[in-house]
C-alpha cells in the first residue's frame, strides 16, 4: 500500500482478555462497529472490545488486513476467503459471533455460508449430531411434521 | 434455551466429536441463524433443517426464507421416482406464501407445475426454465397472464411458439430480459 511512514494512523484494540492490538486505522475501520466508535469519538486511543478474545482477534485482523489491500485480485480474494473458512466449526462459531458484533458483513457472510455448506444434503439427525442440537420436538409434533410433508417426500431417501 | 429441554422428548442424545469444544448453535442471534438457514437454500436441505429443532423450524417457516427457489441444487431428486421434484417444488412455493420472487426450474417442469406457481406467486419477477420440454406454449401463455411483475423470463431448451412469445410481450410490461434458446 502507498502510505507515508509517518502519517499512518494507528488504533489500539483491547480484547476481552486484555490483550492490546495496534493496527492501522484503515484496517480496523472496515469493522462498522469500530468505525462508529471512532466517528462518535466515544473511544480514546484504546478501543475496548469486550466480546472478542485475542485468539479470535488475531484471525479477524488477518482477514481485515487482506481485505483492505486493493492490489489483491478478485480471484485471489476468493481463494483467500475459501481458505480462511477452512476451520473447525467451533472456531467458525466464535468468528461468527465476533463478526456479527464488530459488524463485518463479508466475513459474517462467508462464515454463515461455510456453516450452510456443511448442512447441505444432510439429514436432520446428522445435523443434530454435528451441531449438538437436541431434538426438542414432542413425539406428536414429530408425527405432525412427518405427515405435513409426507406427500412431498414419497419415493425420496431420507438420508 | 432450547438445549435445556432434553427431557421434553428425550429422543436423542448425541456424542460430541472428541477434542473440539461444542458451541451452542441455538445461542446465535436470530438474525445470524436466519442468514445461515437462508444460505442452505430453499431446497430439500431446508426441509431437513426445519426438522432439526423447534427454533430452526420457526425460522424456516418464515415466508421470506422462500423468496428464491433454484431446483438446480436439488440434483439428488432429478432421478427420484414419483415426480418428487415437482412435489417438492410445489411445497417450496406453498412455504413462500405468495412472496416468491425468483424461481429456476431444471427439467421436469410441467404446465401443471408452472400454473401452480403462477397462481400462487403474483410477486414473481424472475422465472427461468431449463430443459423443460414438457412445458407447452399454452402453459407459458396461461402462466404469464398471472405474472404481471415478471422482469426476467429465460427459457433454455424449453421450446415455445411465436404466439406464446407475443402473449409474454402483452402480459409482462415490466419485462427487461427475455431469452429463448431452442
Amino acid at each position: 500500500m502507498a502510505t507515508t511512514t509517518t502519517e499512518t494512523k494507528m488504533l489500539t484494540l483491547c480484547t476481552s482478555d486484555k490483550q492490546q492490538f495496534q493496527i492501522e486505522e484503515t484496517i480496523a475501520l472496515q469493522a462498522v462497529t469500530i468505525r462508529n466508535m471512532v466517528e462518535d469519538e466515544c473511544a480514546s486511543n484504546v478501543i475496548p472490545l469486550p466480546n472478542v478474545n485475542s485468539k479470535i482477534m488475531i484471525q479477524i485482523i488477518e482477514y481485515l488486513k487482506k481485505h483492505v489491500d486493493s492490489s489483491v485480485s478478485k480471484e485471489d480474494m476468493e481463494k483467500f476467503d475459501s481458505a480462511f473458512v477452512e476451520k473447525k466449526l467451533s472456531e467458525i462459531f466464535d468468528i461468527i459471533l465476533a463478526a456479527n458484533y464488530l459488524n463485518i458483513k463479508n466475513l459474517l457472510d462467508i462464515c454463515c455460508q461455510r456453516v450452510a455448506d456443511v448442512m447441505k444434503n444432510k439429514s436432520p439427525e446428522w445435523v443434530r449430531r454435528t451441531f449438538n442440537i437436541v431434538n426438542d420436538f414432542t413425539a406428536e409434533e414429530e408425527a405432525k411434521i412427518r405427515k405435513e410433508h409426507e406427500w412431498a417426500f414419497e419415493g425420496v431417501d431420507e438420508d | 434455551m432450547a438445549l435445556s429441554s432434553t427431557s421434553r422428548s428425550g429422543l436423542r442424545t448425541t456424542t460430541p466429536p472428541p477434542a473440539d469444544r461444542i458451541p451452542n448453535w441455538l445461542a446465535l442471534p436470530p438474525d445470524v441463524t436466519t442468514a445461515i438457514l437462508h444460505k442452505v437454500g430453499a431446497a430439500d436441505t431446508l426441509m431437513s433443517a426445519q426438522k432439526v429443532c423447534t427454533t430452526w423450524r420457526r425460522t424456516c417457516k418464515e415466508p421470506s426464507m422462500w423468496r428464491v427457489i433454484d431446483t438446480n441444487t436439488w440434483r439428488d431428486l432429478f432421478s427420484a421416482p414419483g415426480g418428487a421434484l415437482v412435489k417438492r417444488c410445489k411445497l417450496a412455493v406453498d412455504m413462500s406464501q405468495g412472496l416468491l420472487v425468483d424461481i429456476c426450474i431444471h427439467s421436469l417442469a410441467t404446465d401443471d407445475l408452472l400454473l401452480y406457481i403462477a397462481h400462487r406467486s403474483s410477486q414473481l419477477r424472475h422465472l427461468r426454465l431449463v430443459y423443460c420440454d414438457a412445458v407447452s406454449s399454452e402453459g407459458v401463455s396461461q402462466a404469464v397472464k398471472k405474472l404481471p411483475l415478471l422482469e426476467e423470463l429465460h427459457l433454455y431448451y424449453t421450446p415455445i411458439a411465436k404466439e406464446a412469445i407475443e402473449v409474454v410481450g402483452r402480459c409482462c410490461p415490466l419485462l427487461k430480459s427475455f431469452k429463448l434458446n431452442r
